[in-house]
């Protein structure tokens, strides 16, 4: 699956962005963890259920925070040539999408609050069938990208 | 119409008059919420006063006939080089302006209402949005060739002529579509469409269902699942009622105990006889005709659809033989486009029922020339094969392991069937799945016990994606998915674990542009 064409990657700042947004959900799923262990004490409720949350808390928390994090980054690649977008991603299932230029209907990015404070973008391409996007640009990156294909899609202008 | 016309300047058009029962029917469904809440406040209220309850009846008949009229008076369209405008609304105007060059497909229907009066529904699709860009209610037949013709003519010299022609056309419109209405309809239509068609028109082609295999296609057709759902949410609804009444005991007083094989059985062929029928209803009379370069599918008893495609919007051709119709190599050819699909998402549009496998090539040399069937094909590599199996035979097996210690009497056993057959299927499926690249068009084959094949044009590949899971990787396999526009949804066809070498060889294939 190696290919020496897809040289960018995203930018080391997802990484951070991405960690924040897992804290955040760690911090979602520990308040819900302290809640049900009040209410397990209160009512009597058996102790494993709060243990058990408490458990997959962890897990999911060392996952968003930690793992996906960086295979996300890791296995993120792409390349925009004259021809074609090129993106490979996927952690389990390792993804290699090729989209025409020609085919791209319009590009838009845009950016959610996390992402905003990073300063980062999220670029998005739509053809005929469907959308695909690179998750995490620099907003400098990002409208460079957005303006290369604005123009190269002109430039191939062709009928759907 | 004549009195329609009026006023209405500037080759603007309105609706035939009948289309106001449409509009009376839509302004009903939108008016029964201020109802609902007329009647509560009135009717169910201690001492009804009827004087009020009538007044109200009258003023709601009133207001929902006087804005049915006024969202039919201002609902206007225009011709005009090649392009569709429809303005509509009565507090807000909108103005929706459809390009012929965007035009993916032309329907027309005529239904029960419609035909007394020689009238069709239009509906004018492109290839954004869920919905038909322009509904024109009901219109004169003639006026729906007219609209076609704009609209789906894409020879540049036709383009230019366009405004002239309209013009000329535009003063025995009127009188044509009054003739029309005294002489009857569908007489007329024939006629019509002769003297609307000029002679740089031919039909190229025309293809007519026999009645033999009209009635093959609708006993194999699959419709008989959607039935039975629809059968079990009624009787669900049914059953809260029946619970009232001591009906299944009745019933195995009358059948014996063993009543529900038989209501199974009766059930089942009640299904199979609805879905027969309602097929033999919408394919009947079902005609493809290649006029120009546009395919024209007629079809239906009751409700007679027409659906008009532009050769060059066809994104693809999918050849299905399902289960039953295979072991008679009896073929249902369709057509993958942008605006015309089966109705349901990710279905692909109808374009002829039933092609005998010896004919199929002379059929769509005929109809679609661009699009040809591959005489051979790269199987998949018999490494393929574990992958296939592995998964779905492991679930099913784990399942049987279960029903094994779930059940008694040792009838668990019974339930290794189940891996049995999948792994049955599965093998199937591996022997179907395949590809064959030619000059300009890909085809894909795929399917388990129905066998189905998708030609695809290159260049109407929207994007492509060659995926690899980690046991994919390890034996060298990976999955070549491609994309295809139809509609809102999209469509995908896969090649599922190719060898990983084969599948980025196709990849670069496809990527490849001659004459760039």
């Amino acid at each position: 699956m190696e290919n020496e064409r897809l040289t960018r990657r995203i930018d080391e700042k997802a990484l951070r962005a991405w960690r924040l947004s897992g804290w955040i959900s760690t911090g979602v799923y520990a308040v819900i963890t302290v809640a049900l262990l009040v209410v397990t004490l209160k009512f009597d409720w058996p102790i494993w259920i709060p243990v058990l949350v408490f458990i997959l808390a962890c897990i999911g928390a060392y996952l968003e925070v930690n793992l996906m994090p960086r295979l996300r980054y890791k296995q993120w690649r792409y390349a925009i040539t004259e021809h074609e977008i090129e993106l490979q991603h996927g952690i389990y299932f390792r993804k290699r999408t090729l989209i025409p230029m020609i085919r791209v209907q319009h590009v838009d990015s845009k950016q959610g609050p996390i992402l905003r404070a990073f300063g980062l973008a999220t670029v998005t391409f739509s053809t005929a069938a469907g959308s695909h996007e690179i998750p995490a640009l620099t907003e400098g990156r990002a409208d460079e990208v957005r303006r290369q294909i604005a123009q190269l899609a002109r430039l191939s202008d062709e009928e759907i | 119409m004549k009195k329609s016309e009026e006023g209405v300047q500037g080759g603007k058009h309105r609706l035939h008059p009948v289309s106001l029962v449409f509009f009376i029917a839509k302004t009903a469904k939108d008016l029964v919420y201020p109802l609902i809440a007329f009647l509560v406040s009135t009717v169910f209220r201690d001492g009804v006063n009827w004087l009020w309850v009538a007044g109200g009846a009258g003023l709601f008949l009133l207001l929902l006939f006087l804005l049915a009229w006024l969202n039919w008076y201002r609902f206007v369209y225009v011709i005009d080089r090649g392009s569709l405008l429809v303005e509509h609304g009565i507090w807000v105007r909108k103005k929706v302006w459809i390009s012929g060059d965007r035009v993916q497909s032309v329907d027309s229907t005529a239904g029960l209402l419609h035909r007394p009066f020689g009238l069709v529904k239009l509906q004018v699709e492109t290839a954004g949005g869920k919905k038909p860009e322009a509904i024109l209610t009901a219109i004169p037949i003639a006026e729906a060739e007219r609209i076609r013709l704009a609209l789906t003519s894409r020879k540049p010299g036709v383009i230019t002529e366009e405004p002239s022609m309209d013009l000329a056309m535009e003063p025995n419109s009127g009188q044509e579509n009054q003739g029309e209405q005294a002489a009857g309809s569908l007489t007329v239509h024939g006629n019509a469409s002769a003297a609307r068609v000029p002679a740089e028109e031919p039909i190229k082609a025309k293809a007519i269902l026999p009645m033999k295999d009209l009635l093959i296609y609708s006993s194999t057709s699959g419709q008989i699942g959607i039935v039975l759902a629809l059968l079990g949410t009624g009787f669900s609804q049914l059953d809260n009622i029946l619970k009232n009444f001591n009906v299944w005991e009745e019933l195995e007083h009358y059948l014996g105990a063993t009543w529900y094989v038989w209501g199974a059985i009766i059930v089942l062929i009640l299904a199979w006889l609805f879905a027969f029928l309602g097929t033999v209803l919408t394919e009947y009379g079902f005609t493809l005709k290649l006029e120009d370069d546009k395919l024209i599918i007629e079809r239906g008893l009751l409700e007679r659809k027409q659906v008009t495609i532009s050769l060059d919007r066809i994104q693809a051709i999918h050849l299905v033989e399902n289960a039953l119709r295979r072991p008679f190599g009896l073929v249902s050819v369709r057509v993958v486009t942008a605006g015309y699909s089966g109705g349901k998402e990710g279905q692909t549009g109808l374009m002829f029922p039933i092609v005998r496998a010896v004919e199929l090539e002379g059929f769509l040399q005929q109809f679609a020339p661009k699009f040809s069937v591959p005489a051979d094909w790269t199987p998949l590599e018999p490494r393929a094969l574990r992958s296939y199996l592995f998964i779905p035979v492991l679930i099913t097996a784990a399942m049987a392991i279960l029903a094994m210690v779930l059940i008694p009497y040792r009838l668990g056993w019974i339930a290794w069937i189940l891996p049995l057959v999948t792994a049955c299927w599965c093998w199937l499926s591996f022997k179907q799945a395949g590809w064959s690249t030619g000059d300009r068009q890909i085809a894909i084959r795929y399917g388990g016990l129905s066998r189905q094949r998708a030609l695809i044009p290159r260049q109407r590949i929207q994007w492509h994606e060659v995926t690899q899971s980690p046991i994919q990787a390890r034996r060298e396999l990976a999955t070549l998915r491609v994309a295809l526009t139809s509609g809102a949804a999209r469509s995908l066809f896969s090649v599922r674990h190719a060898s990983a070498s084969a599948a980025h060889h196709l990849s670069t294939w496809i990527s490849t542009r001659k004459g760039k």
